[in-house]
């Protein structure tokens, strides 16, 4: 217990770090004391812009992003018993991502969110269908890997009949991967939805702690597989399509978290949810900060790419062990 | 026999349809408290589902299930009364034998007032594997902590299915053993046994499964006469054992 709450402690210090340092870096060089000013609103017209509607955001939008692929990514390798499972891998941020540019093609820029969020719950829907089937690790991955292949083809369409290359090239870039375009306004709607997705994953836990003995058994402990079936997808649909909304797709977060985690809290479910969501936020946060800092000034350096760039390596070696095993 | 009378399990009907076949469709069955109830059949007879239907792990329909005429009619009721091990193996690779065996508090919300797990793990001679990963054990020591995880419920009833499964000898008599005791307490134990001796050795009565109905049961002399094991099993008996028909 102690050390539970301890790991969670320095999850949330090390969160509060890179808050502060995200917020004081960037390309306009503001001083530890303007920024306070600036987030009080104290500070001159352009500061307190700077931070207010550009650093604040970004880095709420990078926690809560981050917070929601770790969750999602713990609960459903909980919930498959195959530490394979992640929103990526399975399709999830695909359909969400179809989802959003289907809103963004129609011009219905509005409704990025819920059809960002239908997208994800689609998605989850079929392969949590599949999962019940017993369709093994093997199966459910392919199944993972079909539809998200499906969304990406159908993502591509609506790119290939794009009416000119201005709106091409704003799909492309919001498919790539950025909390550039994150701003207040969406984060009111974004946060609450994360929250409430992250609040029926963490409830999940003690069944999924049953799970792992198998359906069977599970069931005969009073488990309810089809409410914890419905929680997994609601809460995942909720995260994954409230952080493509915001931040398009972001890889590999949700797959590898919950894999460092599980050295760091154990493979307990309750405990790998949040402390995967505690550290997604930290990972994303400091990540998206290296990157703005690291990138040239009018090229930024899309988060996407980076998550991924990091992501792909683990995936590999995790594939790796699991043939040589 | 007055309701008062029955104590153990009862149920009145089961029926679980499968569209491949291999469903159980049987009646009134009354599983005494005290006993080692062995269920026998061919393969396919239907044992497990007949075991996985009572303990809720099925979608089957269910009439009458009760426990010494307490009628049994929510899950967690019955996830209190009826204790099941799976036949299967699975478990939290990387969670220790503790954990595992604290799995069977589940349905008392995780609360352990009377140490029941501390009890079974020296009970089961798990103490040496306390804080071992379950993944880094043996097939036999799986076994005996997954026993333990069922007997940590310490439901009155306990459905064990086809505990013997690739076990070597030395832990299928363990286990067998182990089951005896727990009827010797008071709990009404059902097995199911592919080992028509093993099960003749250990169990105080049988029932007789094929095609998904019953079609003997009682002691083994009334159940498992020679037209019984010609035609539900094929075989017959020598004085050596028994041999195929």
């Amino acid at each position: 217990m102690i050390r539970r709450i301890s790991i969670s402690f320095s999850l949330v210090g090390l969160a509060l770090v890179c808050l502060i340092a995200a917020l004081i870096v960037g390309p306009a060089s503001i001083s530890m004391s303007d920024a306070v000013a600036g987030l009080l609103g104290q500070a001159d017209s352009a500061t307190t812009a700077i931070m207010r509607e550009v650093r604040l955001p970004r880095a709420i939008g990078a926690l809560i992003v981050g917070a929601g692929l770790g969750a999602s990514g713990a609960a459903l390798q909980g919930f498959t018993r195959n530490d394979l499972a992640a929103p990526g891998l399975l399709g999830f941020s695909a359909c969400a991502a179809l989802g959003a540019v289907a809103a963004l093609y129609f011009g219905l820029n509005r409704f990025i969110l819920p059809a960002a969020i239908i997208g994800a719950l689609i998605g989850a829907g079929v392969i949590s269908v599949m999962a019940r089937r017993q369709v093994g690790a093997a199966g459910l991955i392919l199944a993972g890997i079909g539809i998200g292949a499906l969304a990406t083809a159908l993502t591509g369409l609506l790119m290939n009949l794009a009416p000119n290359p201005w709106a091409l090239s704003e799909l492309v870039y919001w498919l790539m991967g950025t909390l550039e375009n994150v701003d207040m306004a969406g984060l009111s709607v974004a946060v609450p939805l994360t929250l409430i997705g992250l609040v029926a994953l963490i409830l999940t836990g003690p069944a999924l702690r049953a799970l792992a003995l198998g359906e069977d058994t599970a069931a005969s402990l009073g488990v309810s597989l089809t409410r914890v079936q419905t929680s997994i997808v609601i809460g995942t649909a909720l995260c994954i399509g409230s952080g493509v909304a915001l931040a398009g797709a972001i890889g590999f977060v949700g797959l590898f978290v919950p894999h460092i985690m599980r050295r760091v809290t154990g493979p307990d479910p309750s405990k790998l949810i949040t402390s995967s969501a505690l550290a997604g936020g930290v990972f994303l946060l400091a990540t998206d900060t290296i990157a703005r800092l690291s990138a040239g000034p009018g090229t930024p350096l899309y988060l996407g790419i980076v998550t991924s760039l990091i992501g792909v390596p683990f995936f590999l070696y995790l594939a790796l062990r699991r043939t040589g095993s | 026999m007055t309701e008062a009378a029955i104590t153990g399990l009862s149920v009145d009907r089961i029926v679980k349809d499968y569209p491949s076949g291999g469903g159980v469709d049987v009646g009134a069955i009354q599983f005494e408290a005290g006993k080692l109830i062995a269920l026998i059949g061919p393969n396919g007879a239907g044992k497990s589902t007949l075991i996985k239907a009572l303990v809720g792990a099925l979608d089957a329909q269910i009439n009458g299930l009760s426990y010494s005429g307490t009628a049994i009619t929510d899950p967690r009721q019955r996830a209190r009364l009826l204790a099941y091990l799976s036949q299967t193996r699975t478990g939290p690779a990387l969670a220790s034998v503790r954990d595992v065996v604290a799995l069977g508090r589940f349905p008392f919300g995780g609360q352990d007032p009377e140490g029941r797990v501390a009890r079974v793990i020296e009970q089961l001679g798990l103490t040496a594997l306390t804080d071992r990963r379950f993944g880094t054990l043996s097939g036999g020591e799986q076994a005996r902590v997954l026993l333990g995880r069922a007997l940590a419920v310490d439901a009155p009833v306990l459905l064990v299915d086809e505990p013997t499964a690739s076990l070597d000898p030395h832990y299928v008599l363990r286990i067998l053993e182990a089951l005896r005791q727990e009827a010797q307490r008071g709990r009404t134990v059902i097995v199911s046994l592919h080992d028509l001796a093993l099960a003749q050795r250990y169990c105080d009565t049988a029932i007789v499964l094929s095609g998904g109905k019953i079609v003997a049961q009682g002691s083994f002399e009334t159940a498992l006469t020679p037209d019984i094991l010609r035609d539900v099993f094929r075989i017959r008996q020598t004085p050596n054992g028994y041999e195929p028909q």
